[in-house]
């Protein structure tokens, strides 16, 4: 049997490695693959731990990694991977894969199972709308899709976000909404047909958190943990499915190796890579190469294995914006120590008039530290501390992804090997943010433009098209429908490098199952030659 | 910087924002993290910092104003530094979290809040103008 190598370990290499493992053949896994630490476990809700115990090791850590936003701040990265527990998620990433970046803060992991260790496990199927300009359809990801699903376990309901999100047969009953939630949900209900004329639908998400057992996992136990512990088992991690393949003898999996470039020799592809430790070379073969590194580091290794330090790629990011905004019954409202701490809600706005479709995700804010919120308010400390505690309860984050159609940034490689990102100027599109705040208006919500934060570019770390899929690929650095890399024979790509565009759905499922599509090309190629 | 001088610092910022006296482990956790914060700062910077936390006594009130004013960033962190420090001890808990239904003492706590910072702004500003005159 022709050897396949898979490199990488996120969401595109695990859902590519459960696609081979079910098509007989075992596939050899490369991955840096760092782990999470023996950390505390929590065993019961964090408000009722922090009532009784110092949670100094579980906020902040031995090393005050905790705080590495304080100390960094013109640095900063999302709470949950400045976590102690989560720190693993992104450790080193600068030092394996170093960066020159303007205009972009690009958010790197090479640990196994990558930065889905963190996500916020939304897990949604792309329509034939959201694949307009891809050279597939929804019909040839569907059977993946399914397949997915009942692997990780998604929860969600059928509601006005159906046409949407899709398929509801595979899904587990949906989360239970938070108090704040369930008062956006009321006014939305009273004014749904005024709301969906303008082209507003609310819903609830899709998530990979389970709500009932499922392949041996519990159901969520709103501990209001998914910050603080790696080991919640009912938010969905790729590292569970890879533990499953590795122990069922499905698939080698070798960590400790970051990997440089590929090279044909005779009729073998050479997988040339650096070993974590010590940066010696060492050299894999293989017939098949799946390249599954992300797509900023796949388009990395493309460009090294061609020695090319002068074409620039393409690189898309969804632009973001988060838009704070309260509730007024809720303000002095007690806390709610069990609600769930990401996604409630989700919303979808189609606008013929701004020729877009915009999702975004509204967030119940109960996960963070209560210090995090700290410098969120323009008062002074004793005050700031007042509001964490009278105020927040009455906060919710809408967090407003928009599609991407052209690159936000180009990507090379430098001389001395190190990726050069450069972004685009972003604009504010400020007609179309006064809208959403006046939609919240309407469920309740009160906020004003001045507070709405533009998350940087590279922030809403969903990068994509880099080396962008075609039916006619023209260029060196585009790929077929197949995945495979023109001009290159066995080298396939099968993570959100292939995406053409970026809708403003949440890609995580779609890269999966479409890399399950090119898998099965692949073991059906394999299986016809053999 | 030395130990003491750190601990005089934490227990200065503690007093000014929490009322109350800086308990052992937090002093400690304090003097370990602010050398990771100086680790990022210029010595001028740590300096100025240093003095003007010795001769003001409303840290709160100075530290308000130089957020404001965009002055003293190392001051700031360092406040929240401290918060975020004093937030994993069990008993901050109910500073920061809030376990009954309280609506209208809720609001009417963040319309005084608000009240507060305006005068604390004012006062600071007064202070850090009369600091770096001093100081100029």
């Amino acid at each position: 049997m022709p050897k396949v190598i898979i490199v990488g370990s996120g969401v595109a290499a695990t859902a590519a490695a459960l696609e081979f493992a079910d098509q007989g053949i075992k596939p050899l896994m490369i991955d840096v693959g760092l782990q999470p630490g023996d950390d505390e476990v929590v065993e019961k809700n964090f408000y009722d731990y922090a009532q009784e115990n110092d949670t100094f090791d579980l906020l902040i850590g031995k090393s005050y990694d905790g705080l590495y936003n304080v100390v960094n701040a013109d640095k900063a990265v999302p709470a949950k991977l400045a976590a102690p527990q989560f720190r693993f998620v992104t450790r080193d990433a600068e030092k394996i894969s170093p960066r020159m970046e303007e205009r972009f803060s690009s958010i790197q992991s090479f640990a196994k199972g990558g930065l889905a260790n963190a996500w916020g496990a939304g897990l949604y199927e792309y329509n034939d709308d959201d694949l307009a300009g891809f050279p597939i359809k929804h019909a040839e990801l569907a059977p993946f899709y399914s397949k997915l699903a009942r692997e990780i376990g998604i929860s969600g309901t059928d509601d006005d976000l159906t046409p949407f999100w899709g398929d509801v047969s595979y899904l587990h009953p949906p989360l239970k909404l938070s108090k704040n939630a369930q008062i956006l949900v009321d006014h939305y209900r009273r004014k749904r047909s005024r709301l969906n004329r303008q082209g507003f639908f609310l819903g609830r998400p899709r998530l990979g958190v389970l709500t009932q057992e499922h392949n041996g996992r519990p159901a969520c136990a709103y501990d209001n943990l998914e910050f603080w512990s790696t080991r919640l088992l009912s938010i969905y991690s790729p590292r569970f499915t890879l533990d499953r393949l590795i122990k069922e003898g499905k698939l080698d999996y070798k960590s400790g190796y970051v990997v440089q470039s590929w090279q044909h020799d005779d009729n073998e592809i050479k997988v040339q890579a650096i070993t974590l430790t010590d940066n010696s070379p060492v050299a894999f073969t293989c017939d098949k190469l799946v390249v599954a590194a992300g797509a900023i580091n796949s388009a990395k290794i493309a460009l090294a294995s061609r020695h090319d330090t002068t074409t620039r790629l393409g690189l898309m990011d969804n632009g973001a914006y988060q838009i704070p905004f309260f509730l007024m019954p809720r303000i002095g409202a007690e806390l709610e120590r069990d609600a769930f701490g990401l996604t409630q809600l989700n919303v979808v706005y189609e606008s013929a008039e701004l020729n877009q479709r915009l999702q975004a995700s509204i967030l119940e804010i109960t996960g963070p530290a209560r210090a995090e919120f700290f410098s969120y308010f323009p008062l002074a400390a004793r005050s700031s501390i007042k509001l964490i505690k009278y105020f927040l309860p009455s906060m919710m984050v809408m967090q407003l992804f928009l599609p991407e159609f052209k690159n936000c940034a180009d990507l090379s490689l430098a001389e001395n090997g190190s990726l050069v990102i450069k972004g685009r100027e972003k604009r504010t599109d400020r007609k179309l943010l006064r809208r959403i705040v006046r939609f919240l208006g309407k469920l309740g919500g009160v906020t004003h433009p001045a507070l709405i934060v533009d998350v940087k570019y590279g922030h809403s770390i969903h990068y994509a098209g880099t080396l962008p899929m075609s039916d006619n690929p023209q260029s060196d650095y585009q790929c077929d429908r197949s995945g495979r890399l023109h001009g290159e024979t066995g080298v396939y790509v099968v993570d959100g490098a292939l995406f053409p565009a970026l809708p403003a759905k949440n890609y995580s499922l779609t890269v999966m199952a479409n890399a399950m599509r090119i898998c099965a090309g692949i073991a059906q190629e394999i299986k016809s030659k053999s | 910087m030395t130990e003491k001088m750190q601990f005089d610092e934490a227990e200065k910022i503690y007093r000014s924002i929490f009322r109350a006296e800086i308990p052992e482990v937090i002093r400690r956790r304090y003097q370990e993290s602010t050398d990771l914060l100086h680790q990022s700062c210029s010595q001028e910077e740590i300096a100025e910092c240093e003095a003007l936390l010795k001769s003001v006594r409303d840290v709160e009130a100075v530290e308000y104003a130089a957020r404001f004013v965009g002055k003293f960033p190392l001051l700031s962190k360092k406040v929240k530094l401290l918060v975020w420090l004093a937030s994993t001890l069990p008993e901050q808990f109910d500073v920061f979290v809030n376990r009954t239904n309280r609506p209208i003492y809720g609001k009417f706590v963040l319309i005084l809040a608000g009240c507060a910072s305006a005068l604390k702004l004012i006062k600071g500003i007064m202070v850090v103008m009369m600091w770096r005159r001093k100081h100029a």
